[in-house]
Order: C-alpha cells, then structure tokens, then sequence
C-alpha cells in the first residue's frame, strides 16, 4: 500500500468493484444486477435487512462465492475467477472464525504461513533444517507481532481463543485479516457479537483502524447506527438490489425511494396515500406519497394533520405517540419527553417542517423532489 | 408283539412309582431334537397317565445344555433328567451331579437290548451313569461321480486306507475344483482312526495316556498321508461340510449324524453313499467311540428316581428307538431295535445308507473317551492343534509322542 | 440439604445403587476372588491357588498366544478402521452437496455390517471366503490368482478376521465422523480459503482434522475397546482355529470358562483383560483430551 487516500480520487480505478453482479442459487435470485466501487482508502457500509443478500454480495467479493453473471473487478483486473487468497482481500468473520486449536499468535501467522511457506515447510521442525525456512519464519514472527500490538494483544500471543473474551477475540479476527496488508478489508457484522458498551468503543476503533491503514473498507451490517457512524457512504441493498448509495447524511434526509425511507431512520417513516390527508401537509399530496419522519412530526394547533391519539410509551428522552387518522392511516410521532401528553382518545392537530416532508411516487415508489 | 408287551410293563412299573409325578427333562439341539421330543414325551405320557413331562426350553447345543445343567445344579433348579452329548456327561459325573443307575437296571441287561458294548458308552468305573439314547460313528461318505469320473467304481471301493488314499488322489486331480479326501483335524475323529487300529487313548484305570502306540502313530500318518498323498487341504469344518453336498469332495469323513443334512444337501447332484470305516485290527480289539446323546438321572429324590428311570428306560426301549431314529437319523442304541426287522426294516430298506452306519454302532459302538480332570476338554484342542501339524507335514511319530507327553503333563500322570 | 430433602434423594437414588451393587459390583468382586482360586463351573469347591492362574495366563504358550493374537488384531483394526472411517466421511461429506440421494444410499452400505446381526453376516462371510466354492476365491481363480484358506490357513486367519472386523467398524465410525465433520463451523473453511489454504490438503491439516479431535478420540476409544473385545467372529467363524492361530483372549475367556468349565483361570483372565481396558482407556483419554478440547 504505498498511496494512502482517504476519499476516492478521480481517474483513479476502484480497489475493488462489482460489475453488474447476479447471483442464484436454484430457482431464487439472491443478488440481481449489483454493482458497486470501493476506492482505496474509503469505507464503505452495505446495509440491508438479514436477507437482503448482503452477505452472499460480501462472499463474492471475497471470492468464497462465485457470481452467477457479471464480473468483479480490482483495480481494472478482472479476479472474477481469482480464490480469496490470491484476490488478497482480507475478510473478518461474524463468527470470528478463528481456530480454537491454535494460539493467538499462531492464528495471526497463518494467513503468512500458508502464503509464504510451502506444506513442507509448515511441518513443525522445518526450520531447523532449512536456513530459508528459518527466515520467513522470523520474518512472520515479527511481523506478527507488531500486528497484535497494534491490535493491544501482544499480552494475549499464547492463549487459545477459548481463553479469551468476546472483545479479545474479535482483536484477534482484526489482526488475522491486517496482517498480511490487504488490498481491501471486508468486515461482515464485526459487531453484531459484542455488547452495547463494547460497541461503541470498538466503533471508534474501527475507524481509527481505518485512517491508520488506509485500506478500503467495507462494513456488511443490519444495524444502521453502525453504517451511519463508520462509514463515508452507505450502499443500502433491499431485496438484492442496491436501493441507494450515498454518504450516510444524503441516505436520511434524500432517501431514493420508498424502501430506503423506510428502512432508514431510528423509527419507521409515516407514508400518506395520495388523498386529502397528504394533500393537507403538502399540495402534491393529491397524487404522490408523502413521507415524514416521526421526529419531524409535532403537536401543532394550527397543523394540517388531524389524529386520534391511540396509544402513548414514554422513553425517557421522548415519547412515542401511535395516532391514527380519520381516514385509518396509523402514524407515529416522536416528541420530547418532557412535553406534557394529551390524554389517550383526543383529537391532535399535527404538522411538519415543508422542508423534512418526502414525496414518492405511489406506484414505483421513487422519490420525487417536493422540496422547494 | 414283544414290544407292546414290554411296553405293558413298563406301564404296570409305573403303576407303583407314586402316583402324579411330574418330571422336567432338559435336552439340547432343537434343531434336530424339537419334535422328537415332543413325541418321546407325549408318548410316554400316554404309557404312564401318572406321570407328567415337561421339557425345559432346549439349549443351544450339548455344550451350552452342560452349562446350563452346571449353573442350574449350583443354583438348585437342576431338572431332574438331562439328554447330554456322550462326551459331556463325564462332566456331570465329575462333580457328583449325574445319579448311578445300576440299581434300575434289569438282572439281564441283554434281554431289553442293552449290549455290552451300548452300555459301555455310559459306564465309568464299573458304575453306569447313563444310557446312551442317539448314536453315531465316524463313516464315509462318498460322491460317486467323482469316483467314476477318478476311474474308480463304487463296486469295488477300497476297504483300506491305502486304497482311499489312491483313489483320493485321482479324485484331487481331476481338476483345480476338485479334492479327494477330507477329515477334521479333531480328537474324536482321531479316537475313531486309533480305535480302528485297536488303540486306546487312555489305559483301563485312566492314570496313563496310551495313545502313543503303535495304533496311535497310523491313526496320526493317516492324516499325514491324507494331505501328502492324497492331496487333503487344511480347509476348516464349515468349508469342508459345505463341499461336499455341492460336490467338489470325493470322500468325507465326518459322524454318520451328518447323513440327513449332507443327503438333502446333495440333492439331486448327486446321490451320496455312505461307506463304512475301513477297520485294520482284528474286530475284538477294535472300538469306535460314538457319538451323540445319553441320558443322566439329575433327580436324587427317591420317588422321583423311580418316575425318572421309568422315562429313561421308555427312551431307551425299541418304541422310543424307532421314533428316535425315524425322525432324527441317527442310530438306535438299543440292539432289539437293529436285531428285530419288525421296528425298522421298512426303514432301512428305504435308507440303505442308514444301515450301513447302523451295523456300525451295533458292531463296534464304544465310549467317545473323555481326558479325566480339569484339563481333559482342553487336552482335546491340544490334539486337534497337532493333527494339524500332521496334516501340514510334522513327523506322526514325533507329533504324537510330545503330543503324549504334553498331554501327560496336562493330566496330571506324571 | 434437609434430612426430608436426604431421605427422598436417598430414596431416588437407592433402587439404582441397589441394583448396581448387586448386578454389577458384587459380580465383579466375585469374579475378583474367583481369579485366584481354581474353581471349576458346577464343582462343590475350589482351592486357593494365588497368583497361579496370573502366571499361567503370561507364561504358558497359549496364554501367550492369545495376548499375542489380539494385540497383532487390534494393531491392524484400529488404525484402518478409524483411517478408512474417516476417509469415507470425508467423502460422502463433500458428495452430499452435489448427489444427496447416491450418498444417502452408501450411507446405509457402509451402514449395514453395524446394524446387521452378526451371526447371520459371519454365515454370509463363510460362504464368501469357502477356499473353492466361495465367491472371493471363485474370482480370484478366474483371474489367475491363487486361492488362499482365509479361515483355515493359520497364517492367514487373524489377518481375515481383522479386515472382518475394519469392515464391522468403518461404518458405525463413520456415522461418528460424519457427525463431527457437521459440526464444523463452514466460516473456519471459508477463514482457510481466505488465508490461502486453498488445497484440499492445507484445509484438512488447518481446519477438518483438529476440529474433529474430540469425535477422533471418541472413535478411538470405542473402535479400541472393541478390537480389544474381539470375540463373535471368531466363535463363528474359525472357534480360535486353525490350532489357536485366531484364539484371542475374549475368546480365551469364553474357552476356557465355558469350554473347559475353568472358572477360576477364565476369571483371571477377564481381570487382566478388565485392568488392560481399563488402563488403556485412562491413558487415551487422559493423553489425548488435553490435546483435542483446545482450553
């Protein structure tokens, strides 16, 4: 890796891409016409709900699975039929996967070993015979090494992974895949095993990892918190298919379509048929979709919007209000929590910032720019 | 009508033995001896009213029957009578299991069909233990297609050994399929040979071994000449009695109990003859030790003594006999059976073989010698391991003196 | 623990202890006592003959012979049955992806010999090893070969019996294998792939081999404690034969205390065989479990 970039440059040819990619297993179409670049130096979060198909998109780019049509690329080569090994991409598993019958260190090494040194040469007591053997063992061990420093586990080098904790593990899976200076760094669900606390902490050093080594990374994850705070864009897959991909602010406030607006955002979006409802928050309403955020939506007595308040849950920070409109469309609002609540059964009038209401199109669901 | 006769009193016998008895009778073998029984023991029952049979669940075989009788014996429930293989009831004798018979017999032993010579199957130490109830002896069995197809005839058949072997010898070289003789390595069958050059195993008293004779070393070089010269292979029993019904061997000497199986099995191949064994000493000092099953008095109470002798002297009567030897194919051990045409002449005009085997037993039946003491099965695998060094080319002479000596120290004679 | 709480735990537990004290400790103790007298079955009593029966069992050419017989078996069964075992899972673990019904089928093959009843297979093993009528040397004369005595040849016999019983165990190891080989998480073959161990030699020495420790040491343990045990074939098919060439010590065992009526030699034999087994097994797993639990 000798140029370090940090946002795609243009002309540039992407770190790793994915072409027109389609995958099927029997009769069903898992990834339908995917395509996506990974520039060197970025990081890039692939969102999608457990069936999406994002893992089966992150088996192809490592090459653990083979496309069904469409080719995958690096850096304009075509490695379509390339193993993983020789793609060189590094892949840290939801699992971890590491093996339990080796120690820490030997864990980490074996990426190296198996690159460097033949099957001869991997018997134990090889060394003592051969002189080059000898080297690339020591050049392993030091490299090694400073990876699990890197990685704060230089304590941990002779435990086996039974021995150590989720967090430890997970450190382990990390410098498994850096250790060999991959040319890209998938990362699927590195989270999704830890606790909340954890989380976080491991969040900003993931990130941390990422500026040091300046490799391309790519997050697969369900949670959007963790697309939304580590990644510079997100490709949110829906069904197969890439729904949008933007950086994470772009992906809130412009969602594409329907199903990204929905799926993003802490709670779901209110969508309004075409009608007199939507019409009332916004005058295309009469034949588009309109969108709003529960957050975006506030007790207003001079609001277009009127419900009956069904139910009301206190969370603490705000409350959740579930109203339903005359015309039966359920809606959600989000409000302060120290705001005072109607009581359950009366009628609200509520309205929303023009500039926070989406409009989609009813039938194919696009979005269709409203605001001003 | 001698027998019915006899029956009829052996019915008044009963009459004074007390009245409702009720006997269990172990036998083994159900194979053969299933529906034998049943009609042994539904016809005695018919004979004597006041007595009633009934039969333990059989055991497998003579061997496991001793076992069973010895845990039984240990554990109280011994039944009160046991058909027993003829090498097996020295077994019960030795530990004090099996009740002398000599106070049941009759003044004449003769007179009912009980000879010298079938009485010496069950008799140790001038004491008769038991009565042989099923008999067989070695004999020869013969594929006559292979003799003619060898240039032989079964008009002329060799009555020596040096004639077999010859013949034995065309008949293996016939083709690659073919063998001509065949005999298990085995202490009976080696009994059978030494008894038919006038040997004995063991002396009068039992306290030597005496099979290193001259006798013993020719029964021992017939093995040897068997695989030398007659071309015998060292195939196992299994192999060899699944040979000769499908007709890749000549001549086999195996029990004439085989007689039923081996014929069925043969089928319409070929039809199988049984010849006799060829005997060398002069017929007083010849014996054959025989096989098959006697029956013991368990039984040590008193009334059930008498009910117990009633059936064992009923199945070893001529009635019981024919029923045994028409349903089981071995040889009667009852010599009015053999003598008086009336029991079984229509039978053995239809069993031609049979009869050779028969006169056999009735010629030349005597006791299958059990080794006295701790040792004495063991000493029998001993044998059997030798006559296989015989067989695979060890000197007889040799083989059989260590053998001798081995066995000596075995018994304890030294 | 209230007494209430001991008495019905007691009482819980008591039938079961009960009759594992009387169907199994006590038995055991007599057999024990039995071993160092010459009791013979059905015989009113025995002498105390110390350690006689022990050094007849080591010093005498039978006793010997047997001991001899069953450990060139076992060392011939337990590595070919548990390789060939776990070759044969190996693959019909990788032909279940591709043709699931043909695997399905050899699954119950290799199956069959567990599940069948032993007599009735050592019937079909006679007719197929007969030296002139059986199909194994019918074959083999076709072909120009020569026709061995596979159960009468004295050199031959134990070698017989021991493919006999590799062809009993492979299947119910593989079964064993199989299910080990299910167990492997699929995402430490994809971490091999992705760490360039890419031939199918590399992923068995990096993941399939150390992950089947356990279930190996499992199938070691079983297949040893039944090659150890070597009796059924025998008694069915050669009875120790020909001259004591396939006597091994269960069958020993059996001749000598069912056979012979030696109770107090059979019962000192089935001590040592008991000790034997029973240090065996200690030392594989107390050898072998630290190395394949990986804490």
């Amino acid at each position: 890796m000798s140029d370090i970039l940090h946002s795609p440059a243009k002309g540039d040819l992407p770190a790793l891409s994915l072409c027109d990619v389609s995958k099927r297993f029997g009769e069903t179409e898992v990834v339908s016409g995917f395509s996506l670049d990974l520039y060197a130096g970025e990081f890039v979060a692939l969102l999608g709900a457990s069936g999406s198909g994002k893992s089966t998109t992150l088996r192809m780019l490592a090459g653990l699975e083979r496309p069904t049509s469409g080719k995958v690329m690096m850096r304009g080569q075509d490695v379509t039929a390339l193993r993983p090994a020789a793609r060189n991409i590094a892949l840290m598993f939801q699992s971890y996967a590491l093996y339990p019958h080796l120690s820490v260190r030997q864990n980490i090494a074996t990426p190296l070993r198996q690159a460097q040194l033949s099957a001869a040469a991997r018997l134990p007591g090889a060394g003592l015979v051969s002189p080059r053997t000898r080297a690339t063992e020591a050049a392993i061990a030091g490299r090694t090494k400073e990876v699990a420093e890197m990685l704060r586990l230089g304590e941990l080098l002779d435990r086996k992974p039974g021995q150590l904790s989720g967090g430890q593990q997970q450190r382990v899976a990390l410098a498994r895949a850096l250790v060999r200076d991959p040319s890209a760094f998938l990362l699927d669900e590195p989270l999704s095993n830890l606790d909340t606390a954890l989380r976080n902490s491991t969040r900003e050093e993931i990130r941390e990892l990422h500026r040091s080594t300046g490799h391309a990374f790519l997050l697969v994850t369900h949670d959007q918190a963790d697309a939304l705070s580590m990644a510079d864009r997100i490709a949110v897959m829906i069904a197969g298919r890439i729904a949008q991909c933007a950086p994470a602010a772009e992906i809130y406030h412009r969602p594409a379509n329907r199903d990204v607006a929905r799926f993003i955002g802490a709670h779901r979006m209110n969508i309004l048929s075409p009608g007199a409802e939507a019409a009332a928050l916004h005058p295309h309403g009469a034949k588009i979709e309109i969108g709003v955020r529960p957050e975006a939506l506030r007790i207003d007595p001079e609001g277009a919007l009127t419900a009956t308040l069904t139910s009301a849950a206190f969370h603490g920070e705000e409350t959740l209000l579930h109203l339903r409109t005359p015309a039966g469309t359920a809606l959600l609002a989000v409000i302060d929590g120290t705001a005072s609540l109607p009581a359950k059964g009366t009628q609200i009038r509520l309205g929303a910032p023009a500039a926070r209401l989406h409009g989609f199109d009813a039938t194919t669901g696009q979005r269709v720019e409203i605001t001003p | 009508m001698k027998p019915s006769l006899l029956a009829l009193g052996l019915a008044l016998a009963a009459g004074s033995a007390a009245a409702d008895t009720t006997l269990r009778v172990h036998y083994a073998i159900p194979t053969i001896w299933a529906d034998t029984q049943d009609a042994l023991a539904q016809a005695f029952m018919d004979a004597h009213p006041d007595i009633t049979v009934t039969l333990d669940g059989p055991a497998e075989g003579y061997a496991d029957g001793v076992q069973r009788l010895l845990r039984e014996s240990v554990a109280g429930t011994a039944p009160d009578v046991a058909w027993v293989g003829l090498n097996l009831w020295r077994v019960l004798e030795a530990r004090g299991l099996a009740q002398p018979l000599d106070e049941f017999l009759p003044e004449d032993p003769e007179s009912v069909g009980y000879t010298g010579a079938l009485l010496s199957l069950g008799a140790f130490d001038g004491h008769q233990y038991a009565l042989g109830t099923s008999a067989s002896t070695l004999v020869a069995y013969v594929n006559p297609d292979l003799v003619e197809r060898a240039g032989g005839s079964m008009e002329d058949f060799p009555t020596d050994y040096d004639g077999i072997i010859e013949l034995a010898a065309k008949i293996d070289a016939l083709d690659g399929t073919t063998e001509g003789v065949w005999v298990s390595p085995h202490d009976w069958r080696f009994q059978s040979f030494l008894g038919a050059h006038g040997g004995r195993p063991l002396n009068v008293d039992e306290t030597d071994v005496t099979f290193d004779s001259d006798a013993g070393v020719a029964a021992a070089s017939i093995y040897g000449r068997f695989a030398s010269e007659g071309g015998m292979s060292t195939m196992g029993e299994n192999d060899a009695r699944q040979a000769f019904p499908a007709g890749t061997l000549g001549i086999m000497f195996e029990s004439s109990s085989l007689m039923t199986r081996f014929a069925e099995g043969a089928g319409d191949r070929f039809d199988m003859v049984v010849k006799p064994m060829p005997i060398v000493a002069a017929d007083e000092d010849v014996y054959l030790p025989t096989g098959g099953s006697g029956i013991v008095m368990l039984t040590d109470d008193a009334e059930k003594q008498q009910a117990a002798w009633e059936y064992i002297a009923f199945v070893t009567s001529p009635e019981a006999q024919k029923i045994i030897v028409e349903t089981t194919g071995y040889a009667p051990t009852n010599a009015l059976v053999v003598e008086d045409e009336s029991y079984l002449g229509d039978f053995y005009a239809e069993n031609p073989n049979a009869r050779v085997a028969h006169e056999q037993v009735a010629r030349y039946a005597g006791p299958w010698y059990a080794y006295p003491g701790a040792e004495g099965v063991a000493v029998t695998d001993v044998i059997a391991a030798d006559l296989l060094n015989v067989v695979e080319g060890a000197d007889p002479r040799e083989t059989v003196e260590e053998l001798a000596d081995t066995t000596r120290g075995m018994l304890g004679f030294n | 623990m209230t007494l209430r709480e001991s008495l019905s735990s007691l009482l819980l537990t008591g039938p079961a202890a009960l009759a594992l004290v009387l169907f199994i400790f006590l038995p055991v103790t007599v057999v024990f006592v039995l071993a160092f007298t010459d009791y013979q079955i059905g015989a009113s009593g025995a002498g105390w003959v110390g350690l006689d029966n022990f050094a007849q069992l080591f010093g005498s050419r039978l006793g010997r012979n047997a001991i001899f017989n069953t450990l060139t078996y076992v060392a011939i069964v337990i590595p070919a049955s548990v390789g060939l075992g776990l070759l044969v899972a190996l693959g019909l673990h990788g032909l279940a992806g591709s043709l699931p019904r043909i695997t399905n089928a050899l699954k119950a093959v290799y199956f069959l010999p567990v599940a069948a009843t032993l007599v009735a297979m050592a019937v079909s093993w006679q007719m197929l090893l007969h030296p002139s009528l059986g199909l194994v040397n019918t074959w083999a004369s076709a072909l120009g070969w020569p026709a061995p005595l596979w159960l009468s040849d004295r050199d031959l016999v134990l070698y017989t019996l021991a493919v006999i019983g590799i062809w009993q165990t492979v299947g119910y190891n593989m079964v064993l294998f199989l299910a080990g080989l299910a167990a492997i998480q699929p995402s430490l073959y994809d971490a091999a792939e992705v760490d360039g161990a890419t031939g199918g030699w590399s992923r068995f020495w990096l993941v399939t081999w150390p992950m089947l420790g356990p279930t190996t040491l499992f199938v070691l343990v079983v297949t040893a404690a039944n090659a150890f045990r070597v009796f059924e074939t025998v008694a069915t098919l050669t009875k120790g034969g020909p001259a004591f060439a396939s006597d091994t010590i269960v069958y020993a065992l059996y001749r000598e205390g069912f056979v012979y009526f030696k109770a107090g030699y059979a019962s000192a034999i089935t001590v040592v065989f008991f000790l034997a087994l029973l240090l065996l097994t200690a030392l594989q797993v107390w050898v072998i479990e630290r190395r394949v639990h990986y804490r």
